[in-house]
């Protein structure tokens, strides 16, 4: 398939899914439900399963899923990362699914990736510690005991853990960091939701004492599967990231026809109109970015590390950039909590962070500048 | 800018050719493990294939909808971008050797001409201040700027710079219109 060009199925698809989170997912609701501990609506999250099959978009059939790919899935994440959707969907769809698929385990994508594709069960990737470097070696310990094993230790900066109902925990056995699957609702197992600058993206810290757990893929395997769920999820983020940039200039060109000073809307002046000029720049590069990172996924995924940095990196930076002249644009009233530009900024600078800063995943994309056999 | 030598066919290809000729340049003079340098490399290469890719994106929203979308009036701000990154790069890279002009200065002389040439694009085919205005106007329909010309003759209207004590400026007072 050709590079940037989108079927009539893709825009059909975006159209459906922007229509429904208009309706779902409107400002007040994000709102109401960034205030709430659980941080959805598990209504709507069926209906998201039900009426679209939004969470088994990318699940292969065989799994239960429609078996789209990762086009698809920037569709959908462009929308969410727009309408700042409240719902456990990256966590469960972005980082667990494609934890299971990359594990090559048949067996537990067999079990677990049906209940992911229809919605009914919520993982996520409990990888992260209390550093919150996603890549460092973990601490929790797995031990062999009767047929399985049982993990001890804790897990931090897990993105929805404190609602997911089964959790892909990395831990390290005598072959090195292993994957596992433990059961979220254990006895053994405590969650406890932190305190996160975007509150419509919930983390926990779970801790684990003793907990069962069954082995996912090989023994040994986790660091490479969690380094390509990670090139995956940096994709996904940077197209989030879109979404929400490109909201961020279109409420910030909106309220610059709107706003009038001196006897003129502000938007005429050069001041303002520039600032928005650049908006539109970054943001089309960074869509640029967004979408030849997810054809690369679908066409190249060999290649896809580096321009999954390099994705990551821009659209971080465009997106922390667009929120923050959005709230200057808006001036007075764009500082305040009762207007939505600081949603979208505590988003960006929350995504930025997260998976690697931008500095880290320019670093990436450097080493392969300077590659001599480029 | 006048006193810029043209840049030799080799310069433009190297200029034109982006992060490569510098990632080499970095590498041959132990410059390639510092961070400043590594970061400055990674955006100048990530800039570059953005305007590639901008374009591209262009082409095929043009073949499919008939229309170009916005990302079609972009490459202007984007090759100015682009040329101070590369200038911003050398830099970092050669250190103390960006004093150095003409055939003393690395890559033949291609970083002394870039740090001379590099604010051009910036200013000829419309300066990056119209580009601005016309990407806010055309494509994101924001309001003109209050325009006297539309009001005043144009033999009345006031061009060129402001001298010193002669009371307004007129037509014909030297300098130029951007």
């Amino acid at each position: 398939m050709t590079t940037f060009a989108f079927s009539e199925e893709q825009l059909e698809l975006r159209s459906a899914v922007r229509r429904f989170l208009d309706a779902k997912s409107p400002a007040a609701e994000v709102r109401r439900l960034m205030e709430t501990d659980r941080g959805y609506d598990p209504a709507v999250w069926a209906q998201m399963a039900e009426q679209l099959g939004l969470q088994g978009l990318a699940i292969p059939e065989e799994h239960g899923g429609s078996g789209f790919g990762p086009v698809e899935q920037l569709v959908v994440l462009e929308e969410m990362g727009r309408a700042l959707l409240c719902a456990p969907y990256f966590a469960s769809v972005v980082l667990a699914a494609n934890a299971l698929l990359l594990s090559g385990d048949d067996a537990a994508c067999k079990d677990l990736l049906p209940g992911i594709a229809d919605g009914t069960t919520i993982v996520t990737l409990a990888a992260a510690e209390g550093s919150g470097d996603w890549r460092a070696t973990p601490t929790v310990v797995a031990t062999a005991s009767g047929t399985g094993h049982v993990l001890s230790g804790e897990k931090s900066f897990v993105l929805d853990g404190h609602v997911a109902d089964l959790l892909l925990v990395t831990a390290v056995t005598p072959a090195g960091p292993s994957l596992f699957a433990v059961d979220a609702t254990d006895p053994s197992v405590g969650r406890r939701l932190l305190e996160t600058l975007d509150m419509t993206r919930k983390l926990a810290v779970v801790t684990l004492r003793e907990t069962p757990a069954r082995l996912v893929g090989e023994d040994g395997a986790a660091a490479v599967v969690v380094a390509d769920v990670l090139a995956r999820a940096a994709v996904a983020l940077a197209a989030e990231q879109v979404g929400g940039a490109q909201r961020c200039l279109d409420m910030a060109v909106e309220y610059a026809k709107l706003r009038v000073q001196f006897g003129r809307q502000i938007g005429s002046f050069q001041a303002i109109k520039h600032k928005c000029a650049d908006m539109l720049l970054e943001v089309e590069s960074a869509r640029s970015a967004a979408y030849y990172a997810a054809w690369t996924g679908q066409d190249r995924p060999e290649e896809l590390a580096m321009i999954a940095s390099l994705a990551k990196a821009y659209c971080s930076e465009a997106y922390a950039h667009t929120a923050a002249e959005n709230i200057q644009v808006h001036g007075g009233i764009g500082f305040t909590w009762e207007h939505d530009a600081h949603l979208y900024y505590r988003r960006a600078r929350s995504s930025e962070a997260m998976f690697g800063t931008p500095t880290e995943h320019w670093d990436v994309v450097a080493e392969h500048v300077l590659d001599p056999e480029r | 800018v006048t006193n810029v030598r043209p840049a030799s066919a080799g310069a433009s290809a190297m200029i034109g050719a982006g992060a490569r000729p510098l990632a080499r340049l970095a590498r041959e003079s132990t410059r390639d493990g510092d961070p400043e340098v590594r970061q400055r490399l990674a955006r100048l290469h990530t800039l570059m294939q953005l305007n590639r890719w901008n374009g591209l994106r262009g082409r095929a929203a043009a073949k499919a909808g008939g229309r170009p979308g916005p990302e079609a009036s972009l490459g202007k701000l984007m090759a100015s971008n682009i040329s101070r990154q590369w200038r911003e790069t050398a830099a970092e890279i050669v250190g103390p050797q960006a004093m150095l002009a003409g055939p003393d200065s690395p890559l033949g002389g291609t970083v002394a001409h870039q740090l001379l040439a590099a604010p051009g694009p910036a200013i000829y085919g419309g300066s990056d201040q119209i580009q601005r205005n016309i990407i806010g106007e055309r494509v994101l329909g924001l309001p003109r700027e209050p325009d006297v010309s539309k009001s005043v003759p144009f033999r009345e209207l006031a061009v060129g710079t402001l001298s010193g004590g002669e009371g307004a400026p007129g037509r014909g007072d030297g300098g130029s219109a951007s």
